[in-house]
């Protein structure tokens, strides 16, 4: 569990006032008790709150106990013996109705237990206390038993790196576009009006897609609810806002990412910024090679930019990481011989007080990464991997046409992994604005037939949510023509385009994000509607005096010519993006005399598989 | 019976009754709480007292009541009774007098009986106080505490008035009255003087020697003292007249021979604004040469608020502001201020208003208290004035004062609701802070939920608004504004309360699907994550089925299927599943009936071989078959299922299990029996995934041109890929070929590769 905070910290906006933020919060309930704590945890808390306060700090304020509250059930209920010398009981939950009942459970036993002893019990609801929670624990007969502790911490929105905020919540997306419930755009719309409330009004929303527009008429709301004398009086430091459905680009969460933090997603997955890699992945030291002398220490691997190695790498497409990788090897190699050469003690001593430390850190991120990066080219250079980016590739040009493509159908009978099957169906019916009949029902009869009816579910699922669909009018020629998303040139190593993320396919989400902040985007206007979903833009009313300096309210004002300097945009997902369109967008940053810089907040991180699979059923 | 009244420091009318009953009730009257102190007695007597808190300066009021059975009952505050006891009064009897000393740290009663006087601490243990006052007596009949609580007075029945710290360890003065008859009243002027209401009333100076110093004032009685913050307000049936020690800047200007600066600063403006004479030149060089102007117009500032009358308060500011015409470092700022105050107070104090306080209470109270009284007088007009003027903050005044406004006119129950509405929205208006919730609640509770909704209509906060249109039955509201809200949280609330209208539940959910979309997606994620156990299941399946959500319902039987242990069971289960499509979703429909299929035919192939099929898709039970060597029933198999024996699927499917199972003859036999729409490739790739070189090599010639070099690569036949490649020209197959090669044992091809790759860039 990480402890520092370096990675979050920036000049512009930084998101280390959001986890002070939060951190002050969630702290304040532990202080706010004298005496000894046990916490009993929704497990899926854990790791979100852990990257706000670890252990040690809950353990300075007197947490004694942790334990998960899904294991305290059944014989393992809390008894007298956990409980000696606690006097509160905290319970860190989502609001779930099956956790009121474990939480009643243990209560209860406790309260039968221990008739004499005072305990105290509190709920920490995260992100907010619910009426049917509250009626839930009312109905179990221990609303009581709590008194006034039903407390609220809203942590929805958690800062994993510099530019970059995630709800880190895959059900999102099942439950908002498959099953309609809005529960999540009242939160995202809140977490904004907290962003704001540190940050300042953002004066310009834009929007793409129905939930955007929900979210955009929310804060709306939400700011006319509190009156402007409630408001915040911070100067704007986010310029702008763009909200994006997911549904409205398809294709990008299907292609492979090519980004080195993209393929290490891609094959392993990775959760609140942290990787776990299987230990029968690492290769035994190769002893021949110095450089390759990779030793893990433990599997579990923090990725965020306080890795400086890992910054530099983690948006570069694969092809282009090893120079940095010899590179920084080179460098090491040569504070290795200065260390060799120093003669006086006084030299050693300064070399151990001021290089030794980061040398050591260094030395470690790069073992790591030479790891990393092995494992991923092995599975990059083989010819199965070689031949799905080429029918990839065949279908994004649109050579996949109105027949089932016989890749996906030989994969499917030769038993590939379902979900790369479904990647590619999925794309090809993106690219094709849908399938005719036939082809769908072909396409989901062979599903069947070759991996079971128990994905039936899921194929209806993704049909319900708009992923698989009817065709409807053809025009992604014309969008790709003219958002210019098949780069023929690419330059791997030092990129042109964003399109060097996917070795030649630039993402549609982002070029949407590029030419929207361009000062002449509305010359695109037309050209947005070609893309699925309402497009809006929307003006926030500022008080005079909390203008920013030199930014004239929209994006187009930049065309005066008057503002010098980088505005600042918050690009929201609702529904999950993926490394590779964060490594576009960092790209787009990285551009001087781009208009804008970007921040990066979305519901969840996916890929491809992880998409798909959110959907099924019980995830 | 009512003992007594008496205020509370908010303004509200407090009445104790004998049974033990307060009431609190508001200026006019009404009833706004009341509360019983005791239980099994009747209640003799009352002191209400007010304790200051020392850091906020509020006042609270709290009363003790007296019972018959001697036991003395505590409530500190009014406003949140809580009912505390006394220590026992030790001895018996009744008790000839008693007062409360109250700090923010203890509560004190003074208690008298005969000889004896007693201290009770709340909380502490009753002492016996033994203090020898130098004076005869029988019997202590009257006490009184000072404002401040820190001085009391005892009269005995000899007629003797005593002074001492509240502590009573200590005598402070000593008046000897002429009668020996109980005074009938007495309160403090601060705590310089007594006013003592005998025959007539009677002014005690403190600190003088002489035991019978005092002034006589002549009052026809009835009349009544009320001890205030600085001075003592005599009362009686024609006259309210105040009485207080003349405030020291008021003394300094005034008293007679008064050597003080600000008394010549007075004197020179009195000479040259009306008298017209050189005086005031006199006087001016007189202040200036002690260097003390500024004190002397400090000093007229601070007295011109003491004063009552208009045409004297000016005379004074006059003086002030005539100094700083020679004053050079003149500051306006305290001026300006107090000129504001005296404002204020003139207005408060005008009869029609009728709050005569002292400027000593108003810097007491505070402004905002100030407002709150005006509030309760309803004089709103005046109070927001009043803001204004002040430049009082938004909360403190404005938003106060117009909630309270229409708090008031809600009440009005002869006005028409419209015009209510109307008046107060347009008094109102957006004003932010101003919670229209708040009124409508207010009208709700005076019966007015006409107006309750024209109100509500105006408020922004759908929280607020939410659970007041429930209070007033208005369903489709509230489920409108919950719903433009956003807030899911909001929406369950309403929807749990309007479920409760409905018999069932299918009734509320075909009623909320047909009106309100998003309530009713709400309700189904409510019933999809609540259904856990079997029944509840059965229950959202029903919910399903009524409203037509078949496939999510078909989903969720299939889910259950699955879990099913026997095939009789799943068959069942689907065929169920099958049937709630009433043959209209022809293609989901042939899917569950192959799958019906499916496992009819796993169950007699497990009856037949002895082999486990159960839970494989159709594809992986032909791949099983195929592997062993069951090549009919896999053909079978095929033919019932359609699948064409010229499809890529089916070749795959045994291409590769057949290569998998080694069944060599047979993978020669199938790749004769037609020609492979999937070609020979992969007939290659199988082989060699069975890393059989020697069959893949068979295969090889009939794999087209294009796909050649990938199967040499997959062969490891290095050396032809190589040549092939050459051949085509191809440099980035050459270097493919670099990269298969092991650097060690193949530096000859290597070498070859790279020098075929240099022909053919120089080419």
């Amino acid at each position: 569990m990480t402890t520092t905070s370096s990675h979050l910290s920036s000049d512009r906006v930084n998101l280390l006032d959001l986890k002070e933020w939060l951190r002050r919060e969630f702290l304040s309930f532990f202080e706010d008790c004298p005496g000894k704590k046990l916490i009993a945890w929704d497990k899926q808390l854990t790791q979100p709150l852990g990257l706000i306060a670890d252990y040690r700090v809950l353990k300075e304020r007197g947490v004694d106990k942790m334990m998960d509250l899904r294991e305290l059930r059944d014989t393992r209920i809390l008894k007298k013996k956990d409980l000696s010398d606690i006097s509160h009981i905290f319970f860190i939950v989502k609001p779930k109705l099956e956790l009121m009942s474990l939480i009643a459970h243990n209560v209860l036993s406790v309260e039968k237990e221990l008739k004499n002893e005072i305990k105290e019990f509190h709920i920490l609801f995260v992100p907010r206390m619910t009426h049917l929670c509250e009626k839930k624990l009312t109905d179990l007969g221990v609303y009581g038993s709590f008194k006034k502790n039903l407390k609220e911490i809203f942590l929805d929105l958690i800062p994993l790196d510099n530019d970059l905020l995630s709800m880190e919540n895959p059900q999102l997306y099942k439950d908002l576009f498959l099953q309609n419930d809005p529960t999540y755009l009242y939160n995202i719309a809140k977490s904004l009006m907290t962003i704001q409330s540190l940050y300042g009004i953002i004066p310009n929303i834009y929007g793409k897609g129905k939930y955007s527009r929900m979210i955009a008429d929310q804060i709306l709301r939400m700011r006319r609810e509190m009156g402007h004398n409630q408001e915040t009086q911070i100067t704007p430091k986010i310029d702008n806002l763009i909200l994006i459905d997911r549904n409205i680009d398809l294709i990008t969460p299907m292609m492979i990412q090519l980004t080195y933090e993209g393929l290490i997603d891609e094959n392993f997955g990775i959760k609140y910024t942290q990787l776990e890699i299987p230990q029968e992945k690492i290769k035994k030291p190769n002893q021949d090679d110095k450089l390759n002398v990779v030793e893990m220490k433990k599997s579990i691997v923090i990725l965020n930019s306080s890795d400086s190695l890992f910054a530099e790498i983690r948006d570069r497409n694969f092809n282009a990481i090893n120079p940095v990788l010899s590179r920084t090897a080179k460098e090491l190699q040569q504070t290795n011989e200065e260390k060799n050469r120093l003669q006086s003690v006084s030299q050693l001593r300064m070399f151990v007080e001021k290089t030794l430390k980061t040398y050591q850190v260094k030395k470690t991120s790069l073992e790591n990464h030479m790891t990393i990066a092995e494992i991923i080219k092995e599975l990059t250079m083989s010819d199965e991997f070689f031949e799905k980016l080429l029918t990839q590739n065949d279908l994004l040009a649109g050579l996949g046409g109105e027949k089932p493509n016989s890749y996906i159908i030989n994969s499917m009978s030769r038993g590939e992994d379902i979900y790369t099957v479904m990647r590619l169906i999925c794309l090809h019916c993106a690219v094709n604005n849908g399938f005719k009949t036939s082809l769908l029902e072909t396409y989901k009869r062979e599903i069947i037939r070759a991996y079971g009816i128990k994905y039936f579910e899921l194929l209806n699922n993704m049909e319900k949510s708009n992923i698989l669909h009817q065709q409807g009018v053809k025009n992604f020629d014309i969008v790709c023509k003219k958002m210019n998303l098949l780069v023929d040139k690419v330059n791997e190593e030092t990129p042109n385009d964003i399109s060097y993320v996917f070795s030649g396919y630039a993402p549609l989400s982002i070029r949407f994000c590029q030419y929207l902040t361009r000062p002449n985007w509305k010359a695109y206007g037309d050209l947005f509607g070609l893309i699925p979903g309402e497009f809006f833009e929307e003006v926030q009313y500022l008080p005079n005096m909390r203008k920013r300096r030199n930014s004239n309210t929209s994006l187009n004002s930049a065309q005066s010519g008057q503002s010098m300097d980088q505005k600042m945009t918050l690009v929201f997902f609702i529904g999950g993006c993926t490394f590779a369109e964060i490594s576009a967008l960092r790209y787009l940053s990285s551009i001087n005399d781009n208009p804008t810089e970007f921040m990066i907040a979305t519901t969840c991180l996916i890929n491809g598989k992880s998409f798909i699979q959110s959907l099924k059923e019980g995830f | 019976m009512i003992i007594g009244i008496g205020w509370t420091s908010s303004e509200d009318l407090m009445v104790i009754f004998e049974s033990g009953e307060i009431q609190i009730r508001s200026l006019y009257g009404q009833l706004k709480s009341l509360f019983n102190v005791i239980k099994d007695s009747r209640a003799i007597d009352f002191q209400i007292f007010n304790t200051v808190n020392t850091y906020t300066g509020s006042y609270t009021t709290g009363c003790v009541i007296l019972s018959a059975k001697n036991k003395l009952v505590l409530v500190k505050d009014v406003y949140d009774p809580k009912i505390q006891q006394f220590p026992d009064i030790p001895g018996s009897g009744e008790l000839d007098s008693w007062c409360i000393i109250s700090t923010d740290k203890n509560c004190t009663v003074l208690a008298s009986r005969q000889n004896d006087l007693y201290q009770i601490v709340y909380g502490g243990v009753p002492q016996l106080l033994r203090l020898n006052f130098g004076v005869e007596y029988n019997s202590i009949k009257k006490l009184c505490v000072s404002f401040s609580h820190d001085l009391v007075a005892l009269n005995t029945d000899t007629g003797y008035l005593l002074v001492c710290n509240n502590e009573i360890t200590r005598i402070i003065h000593k008046y000897k009255a002429d009668t020996t008859e109980t005074a009938l009243d007495i309160a403090w002027i601060s705590n310089k003087a007594i006013l003592a209401l005998w025959d007539n009333l009677y002014l005690i100076p403190l600190g003088s020697d002489d035991i019978k110093n005092h002034f006589e004032i002549y009052y026809s009685s009835p009349c009544f003292l009320i001890q205030e913050l600085d001075g003592v307000r005599v009362v009686t049936s024609t006259s309210n007249i105040f009485y207080q020690v003349v405030p020291k800047p008021l003394r300094d200007i005034f008293e007679i021979a008064s050597i003080d600066v600000s008394s010549a600063l007075f004197e020179a403006s009195i000479a040259f604004y009306e008298n017209k004479n050189q005086k005031a030149e006199e006087y001016i060089r007189s202040i200036k040469e002690k260097g003390a102007l500024e004190d002397a117009i400090a000093n007229c500032i601070q007295a011109a608020p003491h004063e009552f009358e208009p045409k004297y308060q000016a005379e004074v500011l006059r003086a002030s502001l005539f100094g700083r015409y020679f004053d050079d470092y003149a500051n306006a700022a305290s001026y300006v201020k107090m000129c504001q105050t005296i404002r204020v107070l003139n207005a408060i104090r005008h009869p029609q208003i009728g709050l005569p306080l002292t400027y000593l209470e108003y810097e007491a109270l505070s402004p905002s208290v100030v407002i709150n009284r005006l509030i309760t007088r309803r004089h709103f007009a005046l109070a927001i004035e009043i803001c204004k003027y002040l430049n009082m903050t938004d909360e403190e005044g404005i938003i106060k004062i117009l909630s309270n406004w229409a708090l008031y006119k809600v009440s009005q129950t002869d006005v028409e609701d419209n015009q209510i509405a109307a008046m107060i929205k347009s008094k109102l208006g957006d004003t932010p802070g101003i919670s229209y919730a708040e009124i409508a609640r207010r009208a709700i509770s005076a019966g007015r939920s006409g107006l309750a909704i024209r109100l509500l209509d105006y408020e922004v906060k759908a929280s607020e608004q939410v659970p007041l249109y429930i209070e007033i039955d208005m369903p489709e509201l509230a489920i409108k504004k919950a719903m433009e809200s956003g807030d899911t949280d909001l929406i369950y609330m309403v929807l749990f309360w309007y479920k409760n209208k409905f018999n069932n539940v299918s009734d509320f959910m075909k009623d909320i699907s047909k009106k309100y979309h998003i309530a009713f997606s709400l309700m189904l994620q409510y019933f999809r994550q609540n259904s856990q156990d079997d029944k509840a299941i059965n229950e959202f399946n029903d919910i399903l089925n009524q409203q037509n959500l078949i496939n999510e319902q078909v989903c969720s039987i299939i889910n259950v299927a699955l879990k099913q242990q026997t095939a009789e069971k799943k068959k069942q289960m689907f065929d169920e599943a099958k049937r709630l499509y009433l043959n209209k979703e022809v293609f989901n429909t042939n899917l569950l009936n192959d799958e019906i299929k499916l496992i009819k035919t796993q169950e007699n192939l497990e009856r037949n071989y002895g082999k486990k099929f159960d839970g494989k898709s159709l594809y992986e039970t032909l791949g099983e078959l195929i592997r062993l060597k069951l090549l009919d029933e896999a053909e079978k198999i095929r033919k019932e299922f359609k699948i064409s024996d010229s499809s890529e699927s089916w070749w795959h499917l045994k291409v590769k299990n057949l290569a998998k199972a080694s069944c060599w003859d047979e993978l020669e036999k199938f790749s004769k029996s037609k020609k492979s729409p999937i070609g020979y490739e992969p007939f290659v790739n199988y082989c060699m995934d069975a890393n059989n070189v020697q069959e893949a090599k068979k295969y090889f010639p009939k794999v087209a041109a294009d796909n050649r070099f990938n199967c040499l690569i997959k062969m490891k036949c290095l050396a032809d890929a190589l040549d092939l490649a050459y051949q085509k020209k191809d440099i980035q197959q050459v270097n493919i070929v670099i990269g298969k090669c092991d650097p060690s044992s193949q530096k000859i091809l290597i070498d070859k590769a790279k020098m075929y790759r240099g022909e053919l860039i120089n080419k």
